[in-house]
C-alpha cells in the first residue's frame, strides 16, 4: 500500500477519533475554535482522499501493479473516504449547530464545499469499485437457463465474423 | 483440472455494449480465456467483497492511444469444472 494511501486511511481513523473525543468533552458547550480546527482536519482528509483515489486510479491502469495491491489499496481508499463522509457530516451538523447559535466557525464555507465534493467522490468510488450486483444475478440465471456460450467458440464466432467482414 | 470458461449471455451483451473495436473484443475473450484459467489459482483467494461466491482478476489491454482495465468476476462454485464469467467492468483512460 502506498504511503499516500496509507496516509489517507490514518487521517480518516484519527478524525473519527478526534469527532468522537471532542464530542465527548464539549456535549453541553460548543467550542467554535475547536470546531474550526476539526474543520480543518476535514479540509486536510477531504485532500488526501482525493489525491489518493487519484493516484489508485493510476495505478489500476498499470498491469505492472499486482492484482493483490491494488485490491488492498482500492479497500483502504473505499474505507478511508466512507468514514470521512460518515464524519464529516456529523461536523456539518455540528457547524450548522454552532452557526445557529450564532457562533463563527472558521472556513465554514471551504468545509461545506469539501463535504459535498466528498460526497460526490463516495459515490464515484462505491461505483467504480462495486461490481454490479444484479449482473451477477442475471448471469447466473441465464447459465442455469443454459444461456451461455464456451468462450473459445464466442471467440471463433468473432473471428468468423471479421473474416466475413474483411 | 481442465476447466471451461463459459461467458453466459448478459455478460457477452455487456462486453457487446462496451463500445471496443471488433478486434480489441477478440482480444479482451482470448485475455479472459487465457488469463481466467492461467491466473485461477492465484486469483481464486480473491473474493468479491460481499459475494464471496466469486472471486475476482484485473486486465489491463492497450489499443491505440487508450489504456483499458477489466475487473472479471468468475463464478467457480456452482457448476465443478466450469469457470462462469459472472460479472465485468471496463474503464479506460487516453494516454495524452
Amino acid at each position: 500500500m502506498s504511503l499516500l494511501v496509507r496516509r489517507c486511511l490514518n487521517h480518516a481513523h484519527l478524525l473519527e477519533q478526534l469527532v468522537e473525543t471532542w464530542q465527548f468533552d464539549h456535549q453541553a458547550d460548543m467550542c467554535a475554535h475547536d470546531l474550526g480546527e476539526l474543520v480543518s482536519e476535514c479540509l486536510d482528509q477531504a485532500q488526501l482522499c482525493r489525491r489518493a483515489w487519484k493516484s489508485l486510479l493510476k495505478k489500476t491502469f498499470d498491469e505492472r501493479e499486482p492484482d493483490d495491491k491494488i485490491f488492498a489499496a482500492e479497500e483502504a481508499v473505499k474505507v478511508s473516504v466512507q468514514r470521512a463522509a460518515s464524519a464529516f457530516k456529523l461536523i456539518q451538523k455540528l457547524v450548522e449547530f454552532a452557526e445557529q447559535d450564532g457562533k463563527v466557525v472558521e472556513r465554514a464555507a471551504e468545509f461545506k464545499q469539501a463535504a459535498h465534493d466528498l460526497e460526490a467522490l463516495a459515490k464515484e468510488v462505491d461505483q467504480r469499485l462495486t461490481f454490479d450486483p444484479k449482473m451477477f444475478e442475471e448471469s447466473l440465471a441465464a447459465f442455469k437457463r443454459g444461456e451461455y456460450v464456451l468462450i473459445e467458440d464466442l471467440i471463433h464466432e468473432l473471428q468468423g465474423g471479421s473474416a466475413k467482414a474483411d | 483440472m481442465n476447466f471451461k470458461v463459459v461467458v453466459p449471455k448478459p455478460i457477452s451483451e455487456r462486453i457487446g455494449g462496451f463500445g471496443l473495436s471488433r478486434g480489441l473484443t477478440v482480444r479482451v475473450l482470448t485475455a479472459i480465456h487465457t488469463l481466467t484459467i492461467a491466473r485461477y489459482p492465484q486469483f481464486r483467494d480473491a473474493r468479491v467483497v460481499g459475494q464471496e461466491r466469486y472471486c475476482w482478476f484485473r486486465m489491463v489491454l492497450a489499443e491505440g492511444g487508450a489504456t483499458h482495465i477489466f475487473y472479471v468476476a468468475v463464478d467457480d462454485t456452482t457448476a465443478p469444472g466450469h469457470l462462469i464469467i459472472a460479472n465485468i467492468k471496463h474503464d479506460f483512460t487516453t494516454n495524452a
